[in-house]
């Protein structure tokens, strides 16, 4: 079997794979967030307050998550009547709002952090976690909701007079984010088994956002890709030492000029490219 | 009886008058053209019935039911579709998808559906979308292009492609804005015979049109606002010869 050093890269992979998609989905409806490491400390701390009081680690997990989701809906509705910049700004806000709110809340812990939780998060939960959310993302994507997300994305406007409801389509795709975020806030803290309030800073929502950055931002497969690669990169950097993140900088940076829509374009795994390419072999 | 009724419709945008107490009646099942010089007020006047801008001041009424205060995705669940000059469709997206989001108004299942149905078993209504848009292509004559992105169609193609979409929306007026600027005079007469094929199926087209010709082929009443305001009305025989309307197109002999 793996060594547990390889197992750990992996679990802190798959944790950061859920947090791309977290980020990825309120894209899709042209929402930029630097904020979801609000959502997952909400998750985080909620689960753990939970499962520490004795109640069952899916149970918490769960309403870690969906209380995540409540918040999110509750910051969105004002929100989402704002664009572009402005909504990046609130989003840096309310994740900072969360952090000094349990820097300072005394019933977990406030500037102590948390700890002493289980270790409930293992190799397969995390995994099976991030299929069924890809399974859930992929059937969203491909129904009318989807479809209005991206239309949304591309023009607001021309969605709109096309019948395409501004509000719940923006307001579905932030939830269905913050929701998201939750869980792997919530897998983190059973896996970290320490939480504080640094750990869900400025630092951890841009990061959030850099895997989708880099994997590919017009697909699901790319934050997953993303996150993969760069997970893993911080470790492989491990043997350049003090260089190791600026070399990680440099990747970043040499990516984004090379690449600037990511690893993966939007058709690169999907049916349709799938489809695409037997065309090549049709002869009409 | 109208389908469409404006009544004293103004707007100010920071004092400019852009349409000043306009009244106006579209009939059912007829295609009815607003014309009139640049400035005249037309996409604002299409702007205000679809709902992207608010009046300052008069109500707008489709089928007896008052507009004033809905939205623009409510109006068009009502049956009023719009397509835009500079078109502004999804380029990412597929001719197919792109007709496909028209639909979403008429697509009521829930979420909890979307998610827990059973696997590979596509919606009912998803179903009947699909084959509601297919037709839509077959008139237009698009079908063999569905799965092409939008971006790599050719101008007029493009054009009718917005057409397309808005009729997707199963609407029963349809406000196009300027529908053959930028098209052949190929393209031009096929478009006027496939707006009349939409209007025999039962569907009202009101459009802005800077292309007289076609204007006076396919249009049963003609509007001609000039300043915002409305200096003529009627069918294309009686535009044609009327002085205030050449005065506002040519201007007035010295």
């Amino acid at each position: 079997m793996i060594s547990p050093y390889m197992e750990s890269i992996l679990i802190f992979a798959g944790i950061n794979i859920i947090l791309a998609i977290s980020w990825y989905v309120p894209h899709c409806a042209g929402l930029i967030s630097i904020g979801q490491g609000g959502f997952m400390a909400i998750g985080a701390y909620v689960s753990a307050y939970l499962s520490l009081s004795g109640i069952p680690f899916y149970l918490s997990l769960s309403i870690g998550a969906i209380t995540s989701c409540v918040i999110s809906v509750i910051v969105g509705l004002p929100a989402l009547r704002i664009k572009g910049l402005y909504l990046i700004l609130l989003t840096i806000g309310f994740g900072e709002i969360v952090r000094i709110f349990f820097l300072n809340f005394e019933p977990t812990g406030s500037a102590q952090g948390l700890g002493g939780m289980f270790p409930y998060t293992t190799l397969l939960n995390v995994y099976l976690t991030v299929a069924i959310v890809m399974f859930f993302i992929n059937l969203i994507n491909n129904s009318h909701f989807g479809r209005a997300m991206e239309a949304v994305l591309e023009d607001e406007d021309a969605a709109e007079t096309l019948g395409v409801n501004l509000t719940t389509t923006k307001l579905l795709a932030f939830s269905i984010g913050g929701f998201i975020a939750g869980l792997g806030g919530g897998f983190y803290a059973h896996y970290a088994l320490y939480i504080d309030s640094d750990n869900f800073g400025i630092l951890r929502s841009v990061e959030i956002l850099t895997y989708p950055l880099i994997g590919g931002i017009s697909s699901l497969w790319g934050g997953v890709l993303g996150a993969l690669f760069l997970t893993s990169l911080t470790e492989a950097l491990r043997v350049a030492r003090d260089f190791r993140m600026e070399i990680y900088g440099g990747i970043i940076v040499l990516t984004m000029i090379f690449r600037p829509q990511g690893l993966l374009g939007k058709y690169t795994i999907s049916w349709k490219s799938g489809r695409r390419a037997l065309q090549l072999f049709k002869f009409k | 009886m109208p389908i469409l009724e404006v009544k004293k419709l103004t707007k100010y945008f920071d004092g400019f008058h852009a349409l000043e107490s306009l009244d106006l009646a579209v009939g059912l099942g007829s295609i009815w053209a607003i014309i009139g010089p640049n400035g005249a007020g037309k996409s604002t006047l299409f702007n205000l019935i679809s709902g992207l801008l608010n009046p300052s001041k008069g109500e707008m009424y489709f089928k007896g039911v008052k507009l004033n205060g809905m939205k623009p995705n409510q109006r068009t669940a009502l049956g009023i579709a719009l397509t835009f000059q500079n078109l502004r469709l999804f380029p990412k997206m597929t001719v197919l998808e792109n007709l496909l989001v028209g639909q979403n108004c008429r697509i009521k299942a829930s979420l909890g559906k979307v998610l827990f149905r059973l696997p590979f078993r596509p919606l009912s209504e998803e179903k009947r979308a699909q084959v509601f848009v297919q037709k839509v292509l077959e008139v237009v004559g698009l079908l063999t292009r569905k799965d092409e992105l939008v971006s790599n169609l050719p101008y007029g193609d493009q054009k009718l492609v917005a057409l397309a979409r808005a009729l997707a929306t199963d609407p029963e007026i349809i406000l196009l804005d300027e529908p053959s600027a930028g098209l052949n005079s190929q393209e031009t007469s096929d478009l006027n015979r496939l707006l009349k094929t939409i209007v025999e199926n039962g569907k009202t087209i009101c459009f802005i049109e800077h292309d007289m010709n076609m204007v006076m082929e396919i249009s049963d009443m003609i509007t001609v606002l000039n300043f915002g305001v409305k200096i003529a009305e009627g069918p294309p025989s009686i535009i044609k010869g009327n002085l205030k309307v050449i005065e506002a197109y040519l201007g007035t002999e010295e």
